[in-house]
């Protein structure tokens, strides 16, 4: 008795909640059709439609039965023309839109409607698409809800204060990527992670200076994404290079024994590449670190090199807030170098650019040669992205002072990770070893040195495959210093360019081969002369050429004004692919 | 789980490879017919003779209603075919009519003399007579009864056989469930 | 003999495919690295045939050689060269020829370009190449054959399809095809990566530029098909929502929801499971679109004519749905993320919703496309689906993913505060709402058009602000005009920017649609010599009537002059052609282009040359020029995206 009562029961709640249901589908379609009739009418109506226009509406939503997929508005068949004139010819005898549609159906079936019935089986077309989207948008919305609260749910992560510090300094170098590695070993994978995550950071810095962002939304989305780049790179430290070069774990994974000796068979010098891949970003990254440490000041009176190197927190202090108030202002200048160093370091380190930038500059007009204040600017501009504008600001504080440390590593950094200039890098940093007091940094710089000359041999192994790199292959240029003669040192002033100008040995007139043009040179300037710079399609360096320079005025290669200084190759004529060939200008013309 | 996964994406894509696959079952360009087992439209033509026929004057009768056009090939293969069954019925309660359109009357009329048709052809000038029996391609053949009913039609050319048969129903007032297809042309 | 030497490479080129098949599981199953090498050999030697076989082809079409049955029926000794050379994609067999050839000339290239790279997975991503081909080659070898010889040789060919004698023709299939093979690269990336269960984020990395191009070609095909469409079928449009034009255009929508997609799991490594779904549903839609065009069970201008290769072709694409999806669910379990947001409202949100839509109108799109089937299978009813209700369904969700386009790029990354909001989207909407109020005050008063272009000019005014800002953040920084702060922003974050201008390339595409369908007018009338009609500004004055006798056809040309406001600007020749082997005349129409409107004019009858009475049919459909407009900026942003202009960025390239 229970037991029928309740199937009873059952199936009238059943019936109840079809009958919902299906009161439901009517009011769906009802509003489905509401709706795309409005839609219909009002996209692709005009107002005040005369007869014509009612009957070309109409003939739009009825399907030529000739031709294929065509309204019989749009058709050109004959049968289309006549289907249009009878529709006229009803509509002048008073028939509604409905009636006519309606005549036309009872002739061809609802074949004829280019838009299906909303009734019966065709309201499905009609409800599906909307109960699709509805559907999607909730589930998505539902998602992201749970997504989100999962994040908030979740303890934050402890992460060491000095992995953020090394995040902040390293996320602000522009690195190309780590292309070289093979993918998928799990190292392999953070490492890209992390190059991902600092390129996210200043992206974020970005658009924090273009305004997008507001102070603390900034530091908010900066924390995340520092904390999360701290967390890789503690993962880094937890799974050193070595392991790199063991199997990896996917292949151990792998349920074929065999398959696994296979690949690893065929995949030996790919983790090669990967262990050496690996090493290199490796010790990129450590020797960046421990030469922040290492580069301590030397002398207690020399505020050239206060504090840590990047960071900035010096002896000198953060600089008040106060003194950078005045700044903005650009009221009286501050006529202390010194303070002024402080303040942009103060800035540079609180990411304060602008600020930085005129704290840098006013030091500058203090004193031009600063060599801290243009090694400043050369680490604003690297983060800018302006490798060569960096460049020069570092090749300037060298000028003032060679053996910088900054901008030594500045300059070697920049040439080794932005400009992939490996032999430039090898170089510089080698100047910063000999001015280095011994120590585990100095052996830090070493094995940075080691690993961009293998880098480099490797690179010119695979110079045949592609010359990409900024320096190009030795074989096809040439390479050297180029110097100022002191006595003429006095006559270099304003808007010079240097041209760098080789001649085919054997022409003595024409155009020559190649021309390479130096903006603002600063000197002693490395130069290199490659393919980039032949002067006309289709000519080639090779064979032997003469090589000349000018100090120009007015950037135009061809003309010589008095005035000009020049120089020329010693041992001209050269053969392309030698290296040293040092030029010294020395010359009036 | 896995197999759950799998499961459900058999579920989805078998139908969908199914409803595909009947796709080649039908011919997308083949318009079935409302019209079988109603009455058919009443209108008037004016015959190549000159004189006027109305459709509601043949009551009482089976028509046989051919839509042709002198430029169709099935309607060329047919045109023997209907003049010889129009010899056999004409005697009969049986009424034959041709509508040709789309067409000129001259090439109409020489396809007419080439033929020796003999049963009433009428030209449908407007269309209009073609869009109210559902015409796409011709010929297009339509039997009437007595009451003047849509009791049969057939698309493409017809044979003897098939005339005779339908005929014979169409007198009985036997209504076909399907309609007959055979080699047609699409109108233009 | 250009038959057999083409017949045989394909027979050759069909066994190494296999071959290419069968030795990566040969090699997981033997160990030895040879198989796996052999891979690459394979793919380059079925390079090498296939290129002779088509060069066989395209060598027996230019030559004339009428005893391959497919020359003979696709050229005559009176067409042209360049015709002659697009005869190759003139029909079945030529088109799934050249399909196989760049199919081929990819594979060839992606084996070229990752030797040392992804080693691991290349031989499983040959192996998924050489699938594929060995598929098309077998149909090419046994099903339809192109090299078929016919006997006895006639005398001369019957010639293209007369519509198909168009300039752009030459352009529109390959590169439609290019667009459907390009798909066919991250397919077998994502393919190779299931099987092999490595799936980390390199591969997909790898794909993404490949899936920008092919997208790119896509893109440009189905524009270049709208053109085509619109200047040579003369019926005054250019989408007609064909089930073949469908086809065409719905892989686009899952490559363009993947191309955004994707960037979540860059940043999140998130939506594994989603991106791989949308890869393979592109590549199905390639698939089922070729099918859907070479089986003939949907009615279309497009389709080519049926015959067996339908039914292979459905084998297929069942073969990869079940295929993929399967191992998809197979590896479902490694798969398994724990997705983790900061947020509700952020980009991530964003790009998730503008996938929902994307996917919406592409179920919305297929449902309507095969609904005549499923009516007409399930409940027995003819039923059609054509551009009625593909206009007011894709509407809504157009208008949505336009919105979002404004929004998605700029809102925050990870979490957008109110403050974020504010200053992204506050000066845009202002200035959005008060053009809307200028639009309203205009002419435009109907709710679903104001608000559509309303949308437009915030995607535009959005995309100009965040430039805007940039350019001014990067004066302050780098002291950069703004030439140069524009070069120096693109040079550094080339996705971004050339995401704009593609975003705002769509824009335009959208632009001419939304004007076009919603503002033509047009008038059909018959005129007699010396009688006149006017629409909107211009006025036309019927001329004459003139038949002329073509190479190929009877013409029958209208001549009408046109005004501008009275100024004349020359007479607009649409005519009639009549080929013997056709029924119903060819229309060609003219049409004048500005960038306001175009004027196009259709002659769609006369009564008798002497009597020199003319139908004309005139439209003036607003903005169209805009679409083609449209397309160049796609490109121009397409490259910018794509380019590699920085040299240490050869990651891919």
């Amino acid at each position: 008795m229970r037991s029928e009562n309740q199937s009873i029961e059952d199936r009238e709640s059943r019936i109840a909640i079809l009958h919902h249901l299906s009161s439901i589908l009517k009011l769906l379609s009802a509003f489905i059709l509401l709706t795309s009739s409005l839609l219909t009418s009002s996209l692709f109506s005009a107002q005040q439609a005369d007869l014509e226009d009612q009957a070309r509406q109409i003939a739009a939503e009825l399907r030529c039965p000739v031709c294929q997929n065509l309204s019989a508005g749009d058709s050109p068949s004959e049968l289309a023309q006549q289907m249009r004139a009878l529709i006229l010819q009803q509509l002048k005898e008073g028939k509604s839109r409905d009636q006519i549609k309606a005549y036309f159906v009872s002739k061809y079936g609802d074949w004829v409607l280019l838009a299906p019935p909303a009734k019966g089986f065709g309201l499905l077309v009609w409800v599906l698409p909307y109960v699709v989207a509805a559907a999607g948008i909730v589930l998505v919305l539902l998602a992201v809800r749970r997504w989100a609260g999962r994040k908030e749910r979740r303890e934050p992560v402890a992460v060491e204060p000095s992995l953020i510090a090394q995040v902040k300094r390293e996320s602000v170098i522009e690195a190309s990527p780590p292309t070289e590695l093979e993918s998928g070993s799990p190292r392999a994978e953070l490492l890209q992670e992390q190059a991902r995550l600092y390129a996210d950071m200043r992206e974020l810095d970005f658009d924090y200076r273009a305004g997008k962002l507001s102070e603390t939304d900034y530091q908010d989305l900066r924390n995340a994404l520092e904390t999360e780049a701290a967390v890789v790179l503690k993962k880094l430290e937890l799974s050193p290079a070595r392991h790199a070069a063991a199997p990896k774990a996917s292949e151990t994974r792998s349920a074929a024994g065999k398959q696994t000796v296979a690949t690893e068979k065929a995949s030996r010098p790919g983790w090669r590449l990967v262990a050496g891949g690996a090493f290199l970003l490796l010790f990129g990254i450590t020797v960046g670190v421990l030469l922040t440490k290492s580069v301590r000041p030397r002398g207690s009176e020399q505020d050239s090199m206060t504090g840590d190197f990047l960071t900035g927190t010096g002896p000198g202090g953060i600089g008040s807030s106060s003194g950078m108030a005045g700044m903005e202002m650009k009221g009286p200048l501050s006529k202390d170098l010194p303070a002024l160093l402080t303040q942009g370091r103060a800035a540079y380190e609180k990411q304060e650019w602008p600020k930085a930038i005129d704290a840098f500059k006013n030091a500058l007009a203090l004193d031009p040669n600063q060599p801290e204040a243009h090694t400043y600017m050369g680490l604003i501009l690297a983060q800018a992205g302006h490798a060569d504008g960096a460049l020069m600001a570092f090749d300037r504080a060298l000028s003032a002072d060679p053996k910088f440390p900054l901008a030594l590593w500045g300059k070697g950094m920049l040439l080794y990770r932005a400009k992939e200039d490996l032999s430039g890098a090898r170089d510089t940093l080698q100047r910063l070893l000999q001015s280095m007091p011994p120590g585990a940094e100095k052996d830090q710089l070493q094995k940075t040195i080691a690993e961009i000359s293998e880098r480099a041999s490797r690179q010119k192994g695979d110079s045949k495959k592609a010359a990409t790199g900024a320096s190009p292959p030795l074989s096809q240029g040439i390479r050297g210093t180029i110097t100022v003669d002191p006595k003429l040192k006095s006559k270099i002033d304003g808007q010079l360019v240097l041209f760098i100008i080789a001649y085919s040995a054997g022409s003595t007139a024409g155009p020559p081969l190649a021309v390479k043009k130096i903006e603002h040179p600063v000197f002693p300037l490395t130069y290199a002369l490659g393919p980039e710079s032949v002067m006309m399609p289709g000519l080639s360096l090779s064979g032997k050429v003469r090589v000349t320079v000018r100090l120009d005025k007015d950037g135009n290669p061809m003309t010589k004004e008095a005035g000009n200084l020049a120089g020329e190759f010693k041992k001209n004529p050269v053969a392309i692919g030698s290296q040293n060939v040092d030029i010294v200008i020395d010359r009036v013309l | 789980m896995a197999w759950r996964r799998v499961l459900i994406t058999l579920a989805v894509i078998l139908p969908l490879i199914g409803i595909l696959a009947y796709g080649f079952m039908r011919d997308p360009r083949y318009i079935n017919s409302p019209l079988i087992g109603r009455p058919a439209t009443p209108f008037t033509v004016t015959l190549f003779d000159g004189n006027k026929l109305t459709l509601a004057d043949l009551r009482g009768k089976a028509v046989f209603l051919n839509f042709w056009a002198s430029w169709c090939p099935p309607c060329r293969a047919e045109a023997r075919e209907l003049e010889a069954a129009w010899q056999r019925f004409k005697d009969s309660d049986v009424v034959f009519l041709g509508i040709d359109i789309q067409d000129t009357e001259e090439d109409a009329r020489a396809f007419l003399r080439e033929f020796n048709i003999t049963y009433p052809n009428g030209r449908d000038l407007s269309g209009k007579v073609a869009v109210d029996y559902g015409v796409w391609g011709i010929p297009e053949t339509f039997f009437l009864d007595a009451q003047g009913r849509i009791t049969y039609k057939h698309v493409g050319s017809l044979g003897s056989a098939l005339i005779i048969a339908k005929l014979d129903e169409a007198r009985r007032g036997i209504v076909s469930t399907k309609e007959g297809k055979g080699a047609y042309s699409s109108v233009r | 003999m250009t038959a057999t030497i083409g017949h045989v490479s394909v027979v050759i080129a069909l066994c190494l495919a296999l071959w290419g098949m069968i030795a990566p599981i040969a090699g997981a199953r033997s160990g030895r690295p040879l198989f796996f090498a052999s891979t690459r050999a394979a793919i380059l030697g079925q390079f090498f045939f296939v290129t002779l076989a088509s060069s066989a082809m395209i060598y027996g079409l230019v030559n004339t050689d009428f005893s391959i049955k497919y020359v003979a029926f696709n050229t005559t000794r009176a067409t042209p060269v360049y015709y002659r050379v697009t005869g190759l994609w003139g029909a079945l067999e030529g088109s799934l020829l050249l399909w196989e050839w760049i199919l081929i000339i990819f594979s060839g290239l992606v084996a070229r370009m990752y030797k040392e790279k992804h080693r691991e997975l290349m031989p499983w991503v040959l192996m998924i190449f050489s699938t594929v081909s060995a598929f098309f080659l077998a149909v090419l070898a046994f099903v339809s054959d192109p090299f078929e010889s016919i006997f006895p040789v006639p005398p001369d060919g019957r010639g293209l399809n007369p519509l198909l004698e168009d300039a752009n023709m030459l352009t529109h299939p390959p590169l439609l095809y290019t667009g459907f093979v390009g798909l066919t690269v991250p397919y077998a990336f994502a393919m190779a990566a299931l099987i092999k269960g490595k799936l980390d984020e390199a591969w997909i990395i790898t794909t993404r530029r490949w899936t920008l191009t092919a997208w790119f070609f896509l893109t440009m095909g189905n524009l270049v098909g709208a053109w085509w469409s619109y200047h040579v079928l003369g019926w005054g449009g250019y989408w007609a929502w064909d089930p073949v034009e469908n086809a065409a255009f719905m892989p686009w929508l899952p490559a363009t929801a993947f191309l955004h997609s994707i960037q979540v799991q860059e940043r999140r490594r998130m939506l594994k499971v989603w991106n791989l779904s949308l890869i393979i549903v592109a590549f199905s839609l390639t698939i089922f679109g070729t099918f859907l065009t070479r089986s003939g069970i949907l009615s279309s201008i497009h389709a080519f004519s049926s015959g067996p290769v339908g039914t292979v072709f459905l084998g297929f694409l069942a073969f990869v749905l079940l295929g993929s999806f399967g191992l998809l669910a197979y590896r479902a379990d490694r798969l398994k993320g724990q997705p983790e947001l900061d947020s509700m409202v952020s980009r991530e949100s964003a790009f998730l919703l503008n996938n929902v839509v994307l996917v919406s109108a592409l179920f919305t799109i297929f449902l309507g496309t095969i609904f005549p089937l499923i009516s007409e299978a399930v409940a027995g009813v003819q039923v059609s689906v054509g551009a009625p209700y593909f206009n007011s369904v894709t509407v809504p969700l157009f208008l949505l993913m336009v919105f979002l386009m404004g929004v998605g790029p700029m809102i925050a990354w990870r979490k957008a505060s109110w403050d974020n909001l504010r200053r992204n989207f506050l000066w845009p909407a202002a200035a959005s709402f008060f053009c809307a109020l200028v639009l309203f005050a205009w002419r435009i008063r109907d709710f679903l058009p104001l608000l559509g272009f309303t949308l437009l000019i915030f995607v535009v005014f959005t995309i100009l602000f965040d430039t805007a800002l940039a350019v001014r953040a990067r004066r302050r920084l780098a002291g950069e005009g703004i030439f140069a702060a524009l070069a120096t922003l693109a040079g550094r974050n080339q996705r971004r920017y050339g995401g704009f201008i593609v975003h705002l390339g769509v824009v335009l595409i959208i632009m001419g649609i939304a004007g076009s369908m919603g503002y033509s007018v047009e008038r059909e009338t018959t005129l007699r010599t010396g009688e006149s009609l006017s629409l909107g500004r211009y006025h036309i004055l019927f001329e004459g009537l003139k038949g002329s006798q073509q190479a190929t056809h009877f013409r029958v040309e209208g001549a009408f002059r046109v005004f501008n406001k009275g100024e004349n600007l020359g007479i607009l020749s649409p005519a009639l052609k009549f080929f013997p082997t056709q029924q119903s005349p060819v229309g060609r129409a003219v049409h004048r282009s500005t960038i306001t409107d175009d004027l196009y004019l259709i002659l769609s009858g006369f009564s008798e040359l002497q009597q020199n009475q003319a139908t004309l049919k005139v439209l003036l459909r607003p903005l169209v020029a805009w679409m083609w407009l449209g397309g160049i900026v796609i490109a121009l942003g397409t490259i910018v995206a794509v380019w590699p202009f920085r040299k240490t960025a050869h990651e891919e390239s």
